[in-house]
């Protein structure tokens, strides 16, 4: 154990395994075995550090608490109160010393000890908690985002925080930094301003993304926390290629960009004919170039710069047009010219082929049609072919009142389609074209479960939302749900052989939300379906510098470790602080090993 | 001719013998003898200075000097007494001192009443026993300190304002700085078009923490008072707490993430994206959704639109959550795509803008109803 003055740690990524937590001034502290916190008031000066040992306690736990107070200003007076949160019980505790200025309790159970302390003397009180943990308690860590409203200056930010499993948790109280407003000045080597959007990946919490736009005179202010950032740069202009700056300190206020490198060519049809409108663009490390259009001769000019060997290459026929996007992965390295060359490939119209869902006619609807061809052109450098490049459509399509496509023609690939059959889930149909005059997608399947509470029982009321994925994935698709009955069993109707995330949703919020990835839906029961038990993440945020909490921040638990691309934004369990800042955010429990 | 003998007034008690030479002034000779005589010594005086400002009042403090001399400069000593006296002039004697300075606390009952007026008696005594005469005594009335009474409101306040029909839980907790008991009683003056059957005013159960508890239940928008009278018996003081009950408000866009880009500038989107909504404020239906069964409050809804490329309208695609995900995989770099959300309480508001403007407040203010996002797929 050890005594020192209220932490002045801020909102920065720490691995925050501090198990004794304060919510009167004193931030939580950082570093993953301090466990004091204090209680201070900017007007009187006086403060209050109460210090735990030990530091990670483990049910059953004798705990002793130590109060240093300081800058007091009359006769101090120790009166302490602790409570299991859970039950609101008080607990007895027994006084170290004649003054009680240091008091020891047992917590038999885990879960959250509330400790206040009041010495009067003018100085405010001290309200922390220690987390005392379950024997064999899992971990988890767990990302807090959080997103102030505008009224607190402040940039999104978050902190990871180790959540022990088998008990609720108390975060304590989080500081939001502040950060600095750093001008950013975004100019050419000839000091030509730059009008473009800004991307700062902190190094340290590179989930916490800030966005800016730099005006006409190449100048913005973004709030950063301080720190290292990589600096995406997307001018406005497609005279000047999007350039990722590494590493970059916001101190320098200078970014410049220049045009980088130019990547001329053509893209041609089968015939060998110049297709005009054409959208083509390429991305190297992750950065993509500009987007060049082509011209009636065929010919475009975008601007990159490399940041790997190999480039995925993408040219876009207009929209009016039957050819495919070609996707491609080559190596540009020094090339100056490229040829985007269609392949001759067979097409057909769909125009007139008859939709059903389960042999029932889906008039006036739409079709989302998505397929692709290995071998639909070729990236060249004259003559020489540097990769083949692979064909696909995506788009929409409308059928007409008696159920049939309009006029479009696609290239004779293999895909799917998904049919939004009106007021149902829809219908996926294999596609393989030509398509002999229908197109036909199986009937909604049925699926059934029931969801169970995780400590047994019916989940009742349960909520079932079933999103689409995979490929045919789309904004708009139908989004079945379901709602559980008394005994926790649901039905619910998808498109039959679609993907599907089945997430399982708790109303009470007692168990947290459980996902059930379907590959393809078929018929089927899910049978019992056990939510995940979950535990709540409390804390109380603050404006730095404040000795009270900020309201109306957004709070989301994201999972850490495990999980990547946009599961990383899929909140465990969302909150908003309450006008004293305080926040419950409910996850999944990690737990404790058997 | 000088002498020490002091005959101005006589002073009981002692004699003095006393030498004293003689000088013919002017003689050429000197002659020189003693007479003797009886010395007298004086009586010293004092007055009775306040030194604290303000009004006596029960409880308070006071403070007092002895402003002291003595015509034979022999020291004085003070002796003071304080006394404290009730409406029926039976008075207590508290305290005594015999320094230069005196402090005294007021009590606040005197035999069981409050205490309406002290008495501080200062008599003073020199080294010889000289009592100075008169004793120097100062009455003072003494004020009553009027209770206080700090009123408070709690419920589904926004902006000041509280919807109807919505409980308002109002506190009071009386104090007094005499110690006297204090007594709470409490009126409503409801808003004018307020039916008496239709709305609540009662008791709670008092908190633990002190004080009593009414709830108030108000049917009609319009400005409630609730007033709440504190008494200790002597004094009474009234708090008049305003509650402005207003019609159910348009929930308002809080925090999102991403921020929305400003007007003319596009959001790059190279990989897939969640546009959420983190919190939406209201007066009764919210984001992140309260406990289910509250009776009162509610979920904010959600309305997800999304403007495809090339597209001239907006396109309804999601409710009933609070993201979209856009996956820059479903469409073709360089495409400008719009992501809209528009949220809605129980009331099924209508958006009052047109399909083009980005913003929209039902309000004309900065409580946000729809906000969109201008996104360049790359």
């Amino acid at each position: 154990m050890k005594r020192r003055m209220p932490a002045g740690s801020t909102l920065a990524t720490a691995v925050a395994a501090a198990l004794a937590t304060a919510a009167c001034g004193g931030d939580m502290a950082s570093d993953d075995d301090a466990v004091d916190a204090g209680g201070s008031d900017g007007a009187t000066g006086c403060s209050i550090a109460v210090s735990f040992a030990p530091t990670m306690p483990v049910a059953p736990a004798t705990i002793v608490a130590q109060s240093d107070v300081f800058g007091s200003s009359g006769i101090t007076t120790y009166v302490w109160r602790v409570t299991l949160r859970a039950t609101g019980a008080e607990v007895p505790f027994t006084p170290l010393d004649a003054s009680s200025r240091d008091i020891q309790f047992d917590a038999p159970t885990a879960g959250i000890y509330d400790v206040d302390l009041f010495v009067g003397a003018g100085c405010p009180s001290f309200d922390g908690a220690v987390n005392v943990m379950t024997p064999g308690a899992n971990t988890r860590a767990v990302r807090l985002r959080f997103v102030p409203p505008a009224s607190i200056t402040a940039p999104p930010q978050e902190r990871i925080v180790i959540v022990p499993g088998g008990a609720d948790f108390a975060a304590g109280v989080l500081t939001l930094d502040a950060g600095n407003a750093y001008p950013i000045n975004v100019r050419t080597p000839t000091a030509t301003a730059v009008p473009a959007y800004v991307r700062f990946t902190s190094r340290s919490t590179p989930d916490a993304v800030i966005e800016g736009f730099t005006d006409s005179a190449g100048n913005t202010a973004v709030r950063l926390i301080p720190g290292r950032y990589d600096v995406l740069v997307v001018p406005t202009s497609a005279a000047l290629a999007p350039r990722l700056v590494l590493d970059w300190d916001p101190l320098t206020t200078l970014i410049t960009i220049d045009a980088g490198t130019a990547l001329g060519g053509f893209v041609l049809d089968d015939a060998g004919a110049a297709v005009a409108g054409a959208r083509v663009s390429l991305t190297s490390g992750g950065v993509p170039s500009t987007v060049a259009t082509t011209v009636a001769d065929g010919s475009f000019s975008l601007r990159w710069r490399e940041g790997g060997t190999i480039e995925q290459v993408t040219a876009v026929p207009p929209a009016a047009s039957s050819l495919p996007r070609l996707d491609a992965q080559v190596e540009i390295g020094a090339l100056a010219v490229v040829t985007v060359r269609h392949a001759t490939v067979p097409s057909s119209d769909v125009a007139s082929t008859l939709v059903r869902v389960g042999g029932v006619i889906a008039a006036s609807t739409e079709v989302v049609v998505d397929l692709g061809r290995a071998g639909a052109g070729t990236i060249r450098d004259g003559s020489t072919i540097l990769a083949a490049a692979s064909g696909s459509h995506r788009r929409t399509l409308r059928t007409d009142a008696a159920g049939r496509l309009p006029s479009a023609r696609f290239i004779d690939g293999t895909g799917a389609a998904f049919i939004t059959a009106s007021g149902g889930p829809g219908g996926v149909a294999a596609l393989a074209l030509p398509l002999g005059g229908t197109l036909d997608a199986a009937a909604p399947v049925t699926i059934t479960g029931r969801v169970l509470r995780a400590a047994g029982g019916a989940r009742a009321e349960a909520r079932v939302r079933a999103t689409l994925t995979g490929a045919l994935a789309h904004a708009g698709a139908p989004v079945p749900v379901a709602t559980a009955g008394s005994d926790g069993s649901f039905t619910i109707a998808l498109a039959a052989g679609g993907a599907y995330a089945l997430l399982l949703i708790d109303p009470t919020a007692d168990d947290a939300a459980r996902t059930v990835a379907i590959a393809s839906a078929t018929a089927q029961a899910l049978g019992d379906l056990s939510l995940p038990a979950a535990l709540a993440i409390s804390g109380e945020v603050r404006a730095t510098g404040q000795s009270v909490g900020a309201r109306a921040v957004g709070v989301a638990a994201l999972c850490h470790l495990a999980c990547a691309g946009i599961e990383r934004t899929r909140p465990l369990g969302d909150a908003v602080t309450d006008p004293a800042g305080r926040f419950v955010v409910a996850v999944p429990d990690p737990g404790v090993a058997q | 001719m000088a002498s020490r003998l002091h005959h101005d007034r006589p002073v009981s008690g002692l004699v003095h013998h006393v030498c004293a030479a003689v000088v013919a002034a002017g003689a050429s000779t000197g002659a020189a003898g003693c007479f003797y005589g009886e010395v007298i010594n004086e009586r010293p005086s004092a007055e009775i200075e306040r030194v604290d400002t303000g009004v006596p009042a029960r409880g308070g403090s006071l403070s007092f000097r002895a402003l002291m001399d003595d015509p034979d400069r022999d020291r004085v000593t003070p002796s003071w007494r304080f006394e404290a006296c009730n409406a029926q002039a039976i008075c207590a004697a508290d305290e005594t001192g015999a320094d230069q300075m005196f402090y005294v606390t007021v009590p606040s009952l005197v035999d069981g009443l409050p205490t309406v007026r002290v008495v501080v008696s200062l008599g003073v005594q020199d080294e010889y026993g000289a009592i100075g005469v008169p004793q120097q005594r100062l009455e003072l009335d003494v004020i009553n300190n009027a209770p206080s009474v700090v009123v408070q409101r709690r419920g589904r306040e926004l902006d000041g304002a509280f919807p109807p029909d919505v409980p308002i839980t109002i506190s009071a907790r009386g104090g007094d700085a005499d110690g006297d008991a204090v007594t709470l009683a409490w009126e409503l003056f409801p808003a004018r078009d307020s039916v008496p059957a239709d709305r609540r005013f009662e008791a709670l159960p008092d908190p633990s923490s002190g004080g009593e508890e009414r709830l108030l239940l108000p049917d009609v928008d319009g400005e409630w008072i609730v007033r709440v009278t504190v008494s200790d018996a002597i004094d009474a003081r009234a708090v008049d707490l305003p509650i402005l009950v207003v019609p159910d408000q348009p929930p308002c866009l809080g925090a999102s993430d991403p921020a929305p880009p400003p007007v003319g500038a596009m959001l790059v989107v190279d990989q897939p994206r969640r546009f959420s909504v983190l919190v939406v404020e209201d007066d009764l239906d919210l984001f992140p959704a309260p406990p289910p069964g509250d009776p009162y409050l509610g979920a904010a809804g959600f309305r997800w639109y999304l403007r495809a490329p090339g597209a001239a309208a907006f396109t309804q695609v999601d409710t009933g959550v609070a993201a979209l995900e856009l996956d820059p995989a479903h469409f073709d770099p360089g495409d400008r795509v719009d992501v809209r959300v528009e949220i809605d309480d129980r009331l099924g508001r209508t958006i009052p803008c047109a399909d083009g403007v980005a913003t929209c407040s039902i309000g004309q203010d900065a409580c946000l109803q729809r906000q969109s996002w201008a996104v360049e797929v790359r």
